[in-house]
């Protein structure tokens, strides 16, 4: 006999962790008590050595899916205290205050096959969740998680719910959204003649897809619209309706066979498809049949189902739908039922409800799988409202974003909670929503910020609603340039914490020298940093409009590399006005980013000259593309002050190969290979004068696969270690992150 | 944050807001001041009257549809008049660059002539002063005005909900006009300023005594910050629909290939009016009675959807904010 104390450090709180403890303890005949602490759980027992070693083993092996053990310690005693019985003892000395909340979690297997056994009393239950599974984030609206305080609570629990819900042997102990055909929400569909269908709901709808029809469906964070993907009518049908001509739409396929038969499919890729989080994984497709589902590139949006309605609607008939998510333009995805058949009018031909709320909007999650790792370019769904654990502390502090992709998050000690994804601030309702969430976090994790973080751009609605925030809770205000934010959340997402060479390459952010950045090199750490590289000039002609007229871009590198327009490499009606604007200055904004670089050039080769959704000219640069091709063009680096890269020459030779014939996927990769050489090189600089080996990228340029790979093998081919986002967006979403880490370590500029 | 004076500051937006209220309101508030509204009403011998003043610095001085002379005497006749006043005296004072031509100023003075007749006001007090070469963009005019104050009730805390939001023709024009003229895009585009006096139109619109609410000409900044002084630091919010706002063609191509939005380019004579909706339409069809105000519509309504905001329903359906910018149009997109 001997007594054990162990000490579990990491997400213990608020996962069941107490209850699995309690029910493998009796497994292995122990006594003792188990307690939360502020750090995590601990737990003293009594019983046989080897026992007591086992069940150590245990803990880790089978632990609840959303723990994440970081540590676990343990020590052994040989004097016992004669404990008689195991027992959960309520939290007493300094428990932290918040109690971590679970994300929506996929239908889990026994669930699903209870749902498609006969003799279950749940068979074909549309709602059918336990413990382990089910809406969470999306239907709590305050803690503590108790049934009361979701939107469960108007469904009264059955007495066999009831039985199953305080039973600690069953599978539904605790489950907050338990429910049943007696007790639980209901479907029903609404067809296009508004008749209202509650029976047989699910053959009708599949029915209704079968026919080509685009239906609204409640999920769990919000609305899609689904249709068969099949059916090239009908998804063009869909386009047409949500104004989307190009945009790819993200699929659910039925199983794992299905996406294999449409995509080619890694180990990774599968584990990511199929685990409990369900986000849209970006794969490689197999061939072009779905090319009208995403033509700009090679990849494919796919997920897994991952409620019980889903699973219900597939069938051998109906395999693959389109599932986008259902929104006015710029609006948030809708949620309520009132919402949908308001707006959806005339986009939607039915619509699949239910009368159980959402309360919290969720977007489905969208990464590629990369280096066996999430690469976010979308974090939402089935990863908020859990938090980033960081490397620093501070006191509490929210931190409020970018604009265009806005996220916030909010610090509390050393855990950062980062919103889900929540759209473009421009729009109203997206604003509204994201000053409702802030609201809605700071209750939950009962979080009272001393420090407020915003960019450093006065009028991004982000800065404004930082700055009415400190006013109106009295608290300090720091601004965080744009690229440092980048660089900070690359680190902070990597938990580094010493200098780093920074690639923060994107879009455009504004600099300290109040003009607009985007392809910068920066060398520092959280609370400083050095620009050490940029690139040429670029002017934006009008402003933001040459983000989508990005024509205007491919004339400004013409007209700066060759001296005149007179090209007929693109065409456009409005050239000579641009001609004279460029000449004359009129509404130009210069910019160094990287981002718009690669609008001009595509505008150039001639893939795009308007794009119909962001980022679209470097999309098709990087299908086209080929990755076997080793050249580069030539380029100059300026050293007048900070490092220029000089994008003349490489201009002036993408010419010449288009006007020889050379093959778009040659210059789109020798174009990628340039700036990939020119990073190298001035890392190369960075690293001779500091020795500092620890590269960071991050940016919206980086959800190039091509660019990223490539960078990264160059990169460590030189000896560098090279750290890439994993746990948040690469994009601006990712800022919130950044902003939070510069602030807690002192750095940010204070407003007074 | 700044140490100095930069262009942004004189842009009418976030900078100018600041430059006004925090550096020289401190020292110099009383309560005519206070209410920055376009002009002040004073009591003056027991006679109420309306006092404005106004500045005038633009280039080219010569534009398509009028020169900073008309420009001078309808800013201020304008100002007056939106407060609810009839224009009647206004002082001049020139400040002239050494080698200005002497052909140009009286060009100028004639114009000044010719607007303030059309305005029925008098000049009546002036001063005129030479700065040395390069110290000075030519030309600049200061006019103040006084007017007999017609209409007292005006103010934004008439403003209640479900009020209409008018405006008396298509925007953007000067600023327009301005920006082609400068860059030489005059044989492009045929863009025209609409420097006028607004007199008639405020009248027109006053007909309707407490019905009106409150008034303003949408120079400097345009429709969209002058909007936004209608709401901030209020429970209200100003909802306009991008397919009701009248606009020039030529005026809309141009915006669009310079990049810039026309909600925040300069009107010269042009009237927002925050009217109760139910004289709306009887507003809107008095003013295009009027040739100035032929093409005068409803373009929103004031609401309680999200304080102090203004939005724009656009046409592709999203709702925008409408902010108060900083300075220029500053680009965002990341
Ligand atoms: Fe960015
Ligand atoms: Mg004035
Ligand atoms: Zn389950
Ligand atoms: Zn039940």
């Amino acid at each position: 006999m001997k007594r054990a104390k162990i000490y579990v450090n990491g997400i213990v709180q608020g996962v069941g962790f107490r209850p699995f403890i309690h029910k493998l303890i009796t497994e292995y005949n122990l006594k003792g008590w188990v307690k939360n602490t502020s750090n995590g759980v601990e737990i003293e027992v009594e019983g046989e050595c080897v026992n007591i070693k086992k069940f150590i083993d245990d803990i880790d092996k089978k632990k609840p899916k959303l723990s994440v053990i970081e540590s676990l310690e343990y020590s052994f005693f040989d004097d016992l205290v004669g404990y008689k019985d195991f027992t959960i003892i309520k939290s007493t000395d300094n428990v932290s205050k918040f109690t971590l909340i679970s994300p929506d979690v996929a239908t889990c297997d026994d669930c699903l096959r209870e749902l498609k056994d006969k003799n279950d009393r749940r068979y074909g239950f549309p709602f059918i969740n336990c413990t382990n599974c089910g809406p969470r984030f999306t239907i709590i609206k305050d803690v503590p998680y108790d049934r009361d305080k979701t939107t469960m609570k108007n469904f009264i629990m059955c007495n066999s719910c009831q039985k199953e819900y305080q039973d600690i042997e069953d599978r539904r102990y605790h489950a907050q959204p338990n429910c049943c055909f007696e007790c639980g929400p209901e479907l029903f569909y609404i067809d296009s003649h508004n008749n209202i269908i509650k029976d047989k709901v699910i053959d009708c709808v599949k029915q209704e897809l079968k026919m080509g029809k685009i239906l609204a469906i409640k999920g769990i964070g919000g609305f899609h619209l689904a249709c068969d993907a099949k059916n090239k009518e009908t998804v063009e049908r869909l386009r047409l309706l949500k104004n989307r001509e190009e945009k790819p739409f993200a699929l659910m396929c039925r199983d794992l066979d299905t996406v294999n038969a449409i995509c080619n499919i890694t180990e990774d890729e599968k584990e990511f498809l199929t685990s409990f989080r369900r986000p849209i994984v970006l794969l490689r497709k197999k061939n072009n049949s779905f090319d009208y589902i995403s033509v700009d590139n090679n990849y494919l949006g796919v997920m897994l189902p991952y409620t019980p309605v889903h699973h219900l609607l597939f069938d051998d008939d109906l395999d693959v739908l389109v599932m986008t998510s259902a929104n006015n333009k710029d609006c948030p995805i809708i949620k309520d039922n009132d919402e949908a058949i308001e707006n959806l009018d005339g986009v939607a031909d039915g619509f699949l409800l239910n009368n159980r709320d959402i309360h919290i909007r969720c977007d489905d999650s969208l990464l590629y799988v990369f280096e066996g790792k999430e690469y976010f370019i979308r974090r939402s769904r089935g990863y908020t409202p859990f938090p980033i654990k960081v490397n620093f502390e501070c006191e509490d502090t929210l931190s409020c974003g970018a604009e265009q992709k806005a996220s916030f998050c909010l610090l509390k000690q050393n855990y950062a909670f980062l919103s889900q994804h929540i759209g473009d601030l421009k729009n109203i309702e997206t604003y509204n929503h994201y000053t409702q969430q802030i609201e809605h976090f700071r209750r939950l994790f009962d979080i009272n910020p001393k420090k407020v973080v915003c960019d450093y751009h006065p009028d991004y609605m982000s800065t404004e609603y930082a700055i009415n925030f400190a006013k109106k809770h009295n608290c300090d205000i720091f601004m965080v340039q744009h690229h440092h934010a980048h660089m900070a959340s690359c680190m902070a997402d990597n938990n580094l914490d010493s200098n780093v060479i920074a690639l923060t390459w994107d879009g455009t952010g504004l600099g300290l020298d109040n003009t607009l950045w985007g392809g910068e090199i920066l060398y520092g750490n959280y609370k400083e940093f050095e620009r050490r590289a940029t690139i040429k000039r670029i002017n934006l002609v009008g402003g933001d409009v040459a983000t989508k007229e990005i024509y205007r871009i491919g004339y400004d590198l013409l007209y700066q590399s060759l001296g005149y327009l007179e090209s007929n490499i693109i065409e456009n009606k409005n050239s000579s006005v641009i001609k004279k604007m460029l000449e004359n200055n009129i509404n130009i904004y210069k910019t160094s980013s990287i981002g718009r670089l690669f609008d001009g050039v595509s505008a150039i080769l001639g893939l795009k000259s308007v794009v119909s959704y962001e980022g679209q000219g470097a999309i098709l640069i990087e299908k086209y593309a080929d990755f076997n091709e080793d050249c580069n063009y030539s380029f100059s680096l300026d050293t007048m002050g900070i490092t220029e890269f000089n994008w003349i020459p490489m201009i002036k030779e993408i010419v010449y190969d288009i006007e020889n014939g050379v093959k778009r996927e040659t210059i789109c990769a020798k174009f990628m290979n340039t700036l990939v050489l020119f990073a190298v090189l001035v890392a190369e600089q960075i690293k001779q004068e500091t020795e500092c080996i620890d590269v960071v990228l991050s940016g919206g340029v980086f959800q190039n696969m091509y660019l990223l790979n490539k960078i990264k093998i160059k990169l460590m081919e030189k000896g560098f270690n090279v750290y890439t986002h994993r746990r948040v967006s690469t994009n601006d979403e990712g800022i919130s992150l950044g902003q939070i880490a510069v602030v807690a370590n002192g750095g940010g500029i204070k407003c007074v | 944050m700044d140490d100095i004076i930069t262009l942004s500051y004189g842009s009418g937006g976030k900078k100018t807001s600041h430059l006004i209220e925090d550096i020289i309101l401190p020292s110099l508030s009383c309560d005519e001041l206070n209410k920055l509204s376009d002009g002040a009403v004073l009591d003056v011998f027991s006679n109420k009257i309306a006092f404005s003043t106004d500045s005038f610095v633009v280039s080219p001085y010569f534009f398509p549809g009028g020169d900073i002379g008309k420009l001078a005497v309808c800013g201020t006749v304008n100002d007056l008049s939106v407060c609810g006043a009839k224009p009647e005296y206004l002082s001049l004072s020139l400040i002239i660059e050494e080698g200005f031509k002497i052909e140009e100023l009286k060009k100028i003075i004639k114009s000044i002539e010719e607007t303030s007749k059309i305005c029925n006001v008098k000049i009546v007090t002036g001063d005129t002063k030479v700065v040395e070469k390069g110290k000075g963009d030519g030309i600049y005019i200061n006019t103040s005005g006084i007017g007999r104050l017609i209409y007292e009730d005006l103010g934004k805390d008439k403003i209640s909900e479900g009020d209409a939001v008018i405006v008396t023709g298509c925007i953007g024009d000067h600023g327009a006009a301005i920006m082609a003229s400068r860059n030489n895009l005059v044989d492009e585009f045929n863009v025209k300023s609409d420097c006028a006096p607004v007199y008639e139109l405020a009248q027109c619109i006053l007909q309707y005594g407490d019905k009106v609410k409150i008034m303003r000409d949408p120079t400097r900044g345009g429709v969209a910050t002058t909007l936004n002084e209608f709401v901030e630091n209020s429970e209200f919010t100003i909802e306009i629909s991008e397919e009701k706002i009248p606009i020039n063609v030529e005026t809309n191509n141009l915006c669009e290939i310079l990049g810039i939005d026309p909600l925040y380019s300069a009107n010269e004579g042009k009237i927002l009016a925050i009217v109760d909706s139910s004289v709306a339409e009887n507003v809107v069809n008095d003013l295009r009675k009027i040739e100035l105000g032929k093409d005068a519509a409803i373009i929103g309504y004031v609401t309680k959807n999200f304080p102090s905001k203004v939005v724009l329903h656009t046409n592709l359906g999203g709702k925008r904010v409408l902010s108060k910018l900083t300075g220029a149009q500053l680009p965002r997109i990341c």
